[in-house]
């Protein structure tokens, strides 16, 4: 069962999908269902052996291209939708013990193609609107499959998150000529404190306006609104930023990092969406080693975050852990460390 | 169904419950353009010819 359901006084969509209590939870690993089939063994989603990266349909999804119809009427206030849309997963790497800051760079600029390509794809259908890249890495963000893997959700409209930071990109723009991440990015590289690794064309950074203990930014020098302008330049650049940001998260505590990283980029819907900055954001719900922020009263009833770490201070942390430069990732790499 | 897109090499298959899965291939190493060495830290190769003993 799976509608959309119209929240009158957010004025957001609420998709229901009850089928997803059904997932598969946390399987022991020679049970994994993201791995390949080994011959003899038992059937995966992916049929084959091997694989570099695989995209496939979510099995459980939220929004599907044939959705059933709505189960329940709409009432006075609240309209009920369909819930079209695709959702994909994509699958990083077929070693189930992968992860992104381990990977090789080749593999992780492999993968901005692949999203790349996902971008384009899934927004040149007419009922796309948004098309939303994200990875949810760690039990303490709800994963239920431990391999390396992210998704995608093809929206049928702008999410309410991007659809705010879009109008107050038009409305920066309309008032000063530039662009908003690009005046923030700016500002940003201007003070110093807060960068956390600098590429020659991503940067990643704690903003100045973090909600979560360690949220970073990872965002292109040169203004870009989506994924479907990066250069093969811009994808190298992009993996080793981003491998460098994984592993400096991993050294924090000494253990894999939770987070949740989306990408926010222009909409798919025909309209005209320049004055909109591509970036990738991290969110972080550990604010100390075994403590973790939970979205509670403030945050989910009020919508205020109260972070507990400064983020000049956190910025300082990361920019001490892990591989000190980018540079430092490639050479690394080259002298076969991960 | 396989299709290359530029030099991206991606096979379409259906799978038994007709969902979409895409297989991307990689079989050689995407360009990359040498990165330059870190500031204020000399290039150095990675193996390094040990030094002459005289």
């Amino acid at each position: 069962m799976s509608e959309l359901r119209w929240h009158p006084f957010l004025e957001q969509w609420v998709i229901t999908a009850t089928h997803r209590q059904e997932r598969t939870m946390l399987p022991p690993a020679d049970f994994c269902p993201l791995c390949p089939t080994v011959p003899g063994g038992f059937p995966t989603e992916v049929p084959a052996p091997s694989y570099d990266i695989v995209v496939f349909e979510n099995k459980f999804p939220s929004l599907r291209a044939d959705p059933p119809e709505p189960a329940v009427a709409a009432t006075s206030v609240s309209p009920v939708e369909p819930a079209k849309g695709i959702c994909e997963v994509v699958l990083y790497s077929p070693k189930h013990q992968d992860s992104l800051a381990a990977m090789p760079l080749d593999r992780i600029q492999h993968l901005a193609r692949v999203w790349k390509d996902r971008y384009l794809d899934l927004g040149a259908r007419d009922f796309v609107r948004y098309v939303f890249v994200f990875e949810n890495r760690g039990e303490a963000v709800g994963v239920t499959l431990h391999h390396p893997h992210g998704q995608i959700y093809a929206f049928p409209f702008i999410p309410p998150v991007a659809e705010k930071e879009l109008a107050a990109s038009r409305r920066f723009h309309a008032q000063h000529g530039r662009c908003l991440q690009c005046a923030s990015l700016a500002d940003e590289i201007k003070d110093g404190r807060r960068i956390v690794l600098e590429g020659e064309r991503f940067v990643a950074y704690v903003p100045f306006h973090a909600r979560w203990p360690y949220e970073v930014t990872l965002a292109p020098r040169e203004h870009q609104t989506s994924m479907a302008e990066w250069s093969e330049a811009d994808m190298e650049d992009l993996s080793a930023v981003l491998k460098g940001l994984l592993q400096k998260y991993d050294a924090l505590f000494a253990k894999p990092f939770p987070y949740m990283m989306v990408v926010h980029q222009a909409p798919t819907d025909g309209e005209d969406h320049r004055y909109a900055h591509l970036r990738f954001e991290f969110y972080t719900p550990h604010r100390a080693a075994n403590r973790l922020k939970f979205l509670a009263g403030v945050e989910s009833g009020a919508g205020t975050f109260i972070n507990d770490k400064l983020p000049e201070e956190s910025a300082a942390e990361l920019r001490r852990v892990g591989p000190p430069s980018v540079a430092a990732v490639r050479t690394a790499e080259k002298a076969g460390g991960i | 169904m396989s299709k290359r897109d530029g030099d991206l090499d991606k096979r379409e298959i259906r799978l038994p419950d007709g969902r979409r899965l895409i297989y991307y291939s990689f079989p050689d190493p995407p360009r990359r353009p040498e990165p330059p060495p870190e500031p204020g830290i000399p290039a150095t190769p990675l193996n390094p010819s040990p030094p002459e003993r005289h």
